[in-house]
């Protein structure tokens, strides 16, 4: 595949992510049209200014966010463990994820919930990954570390959904995945934050293309590419961390995202980095907009719509003439 | 230039190697040979360093060692030039490979008569190629020595020949290389020196010193009808 269609490729997801933008902030049952456009760069105290300003920009910001942090999780991890099914929350992020959201209910009724979820995936990434030790770094160790990490967390999770019937739903609606409403954080914060650690991950994209020679090929090297297995996947459990940060824990984008920028770009990682990004983001921001929708004025859990949209999707790029399974 | 002085090791009760000294020079293509099992794969990681043993001592004036494994992995989706690019990644923190480094990269290729293949997928290429691509690999990456486990298995007779070729014009420039092969006709028509490695037992010399009927009766358990001719050696099983 050559340079200048590899560029174009991402020109189009560039635009169809402006789209997807377009959609998610002025579209729906409020419709905005395009006449309140230039509105969002003049927001007013009328109802449609405030609308924009307290409901749909955060959300938007939001949604982006976490696409693009699961999108570039999930493919750090792909590369790293050379397995097409590695996921964000192999290194025991989920059950982490779900254990701080389920205390923070108990506990504190579900104050800051999200800034809950985040500690607890840290924290069980972090163990994981000192438990495989870096020394003696392996990549099977951490996924069947993680592996056991998200079972043991999993089945406190449900015995505590199951010893508190008056909860169960709150909890179940939490841990589905959703946009966040309140993360602890400004929007600001939380937008900076995503740009640092998005400026890391791009520093990280050249050592990505030298990880896909073998392991064995150059002995002095074998240290250096220890180093930066473990460096991507602490970066993949932080990017997953601030995904659970906004939308809790949403699993599936973080699988094909990676898949889908394959097929496209191929895996020249640093063509990848932009394609994951806008991908991830366009993914989340056109579920939101059907998950806000779709029946209205209820809001469906966007976990839910990810799955029920995401997977149609991700099986016909999987079966198309020169998919995944065409290979 | 590679020797290992003085090395020992057993593993539980089966000895592979007792007070092994070997030496492998620059300009001479070394050859190893032998049974399954008997610690070949050892000692060429017990070369690269990679494998540490006690009481053992290896001296090695080599800059950058490159070790071609048995089995490789291969990335899917990318050209054959962007496989062999991707060992100038390696090191500092640059998004782009300069210019001299992809006209490397293609003169590398032009040598290895690889250059019309070059846009070729990575999974589309044959195992002859691959295992080209991989020597690229190394030739890019400035390897002196080159630590190779069975880079002809596998392969056709052609592409044999064309890898020992190759392999024996790079230690003329001065290279290190070892090589496994189970191939003798190949071993004793290519190699400069011998290594051959059985149950307890390793033999080691040049051409005319290793490839005597006794030698290889010992190593293989076989027996061998061997023939000098112009400098040439012909072997054949005799059973």
């Amino acid at each position: 595949m050559c340079k200048s269609k590899k560029i174009f490729t991402i020109f189009i997801l560039g635009l169809i992510f402006l789209i997807a933008l377009y959609l998610a902030t002025f579209a729906g049952h409020n419709d905005f049209g395009l006449s309140l456009l230039k509105k969002s760069f003049a927001l007013g105290n009328d109802t449609e200014s405030i609308l924009l300003e307290v409901l749909r920009f955060p959300r938007v910001v939001k949604a982006v966010i976490a696409g693009a942090c699961l999108a570039l999780s999930g493919m750090m991890l792909q590369a790293v463990s050379k397995n097409p099914l590695a996921e964000p929350f192999i290194t025991g992020i989920s059950a982490g994820a779900g254990l701080g959201i389920v205390l923070s209910v108990l506990l504190f009724s579900g104050f800051a919930y999200s800034l809950f979820g985040f500690v607890g995936a840290l924290l069980a990434s972090l163990f994981v990954i000192l438990f495989c030790g870096i020394g003696k770094f392996s990549v099977t160790k951490l996924i069947l570390t993680g592996l056991s990490v998200n079972m043991f967390a999993s089945s406190i999770i449900s015995f505590i959904l199951l010893t508190n019937p008056d909860r169960t739903y709150v909890l179940t609606y939490l841990l589905t995945g959703n946009i966040s409403e309140n993360t602890g954080l400004s929007d600001l914060t939380l937008f900076v934050l995503f740009l640092v650690i998005l400026a890391f991950s791009a520093l990280m994209m050249p050592k990505m293309n030298f990880l896909r020679l073998e392991d064995d090929f150059l002995p002095e090297l074998k240290n250096r590419r220890k180093v930066y297995n473990v460096v991507l996947i602490v970066l993949s459990s932080i990017l997953a961390g601030m995904s659970v940060l906004t939308v809790g824990i949403l699993s599936f984008v973080g699988i094909i995202a990676p898949q889908i920028s394959k097929m496209l770009v191929g895996v020249d990682y640093r063509y990848a980095f932009f394609a994951n990004v806008l991908i991830g983001a366009i993914f989340i921001l056109l579920s939101d907009f059907v998950a806000r929708i779709i029946i209205y004025p209820l809001q469906i859990p966007l976990g839910l719509v990810i799955a029920f949209v995401g997977a149609p999707i991700f099986v016909y790029f999987l079966v198309r003439k020169g998919g995944l399974l065409n290979d | 230039m590679i020797s290992v002085k003085n090395l020992t090791l057993a593993f539980d009760e089966k000895v592979l190697y007792e007070g092994l000294d070997f030496t492998a020079k620059n300009g001479e293509l070394t050859m190893i040979t032998g049974l399954n099992g008997t610690g070949k794969t050892t000692l060429l990681k017990i070369i690269s360093g990679e494998m540490k043993v006690e009481g053992a001592e290896v001296k090695s004036d080599c800059q950058k060692i490159f070790f071609l494994p048995q089995k490789v992995s291969y990335p899917v989706g990318i050209t054959l030039f962007e496989y062999i690019l991707s060992a100038f990644y390696s090191n500092c923190f640059k998004w782009f490979t300069t210019k001299s480094e992809k006209e490397k990269v293609l003169k590398t290729l032009d040598t290895l008569e690889l250059l019309d293949r070059k846009d070729i997928f990575v999974e589309k290429l044959s195992s002859g190629e691959l295992q080209l691509a991989n020597l690229a690999v190394a030739l890019v990456s400035g390897a002196d020595c080159l630590l190779l486990d069975e880079p002809t298995s596998n392969l056709d007779l052609k592409n044999q020949v064309k890898i020992s070729k190759i392999l024996k014009n790079l230690t003329k420039k001065g290279m290190t290389c070892v090589m496994i092969t189970h191939d003798l006709n190949l071993a004793s028509e290519y190699g400069d020196y011998f290594l051959g490695i059985s149950k307890n037992i390793v033999l080691q010399g040049n051409r005319g010193e290793f490839f005597t009927k006794e030698n290889l009766q010992k190593i293989f358990g076989l027996t061998f009808n061997v023939e000098f001719e112009n400098e040439k050696i012909y072997l054949k099983i005799f059973d």
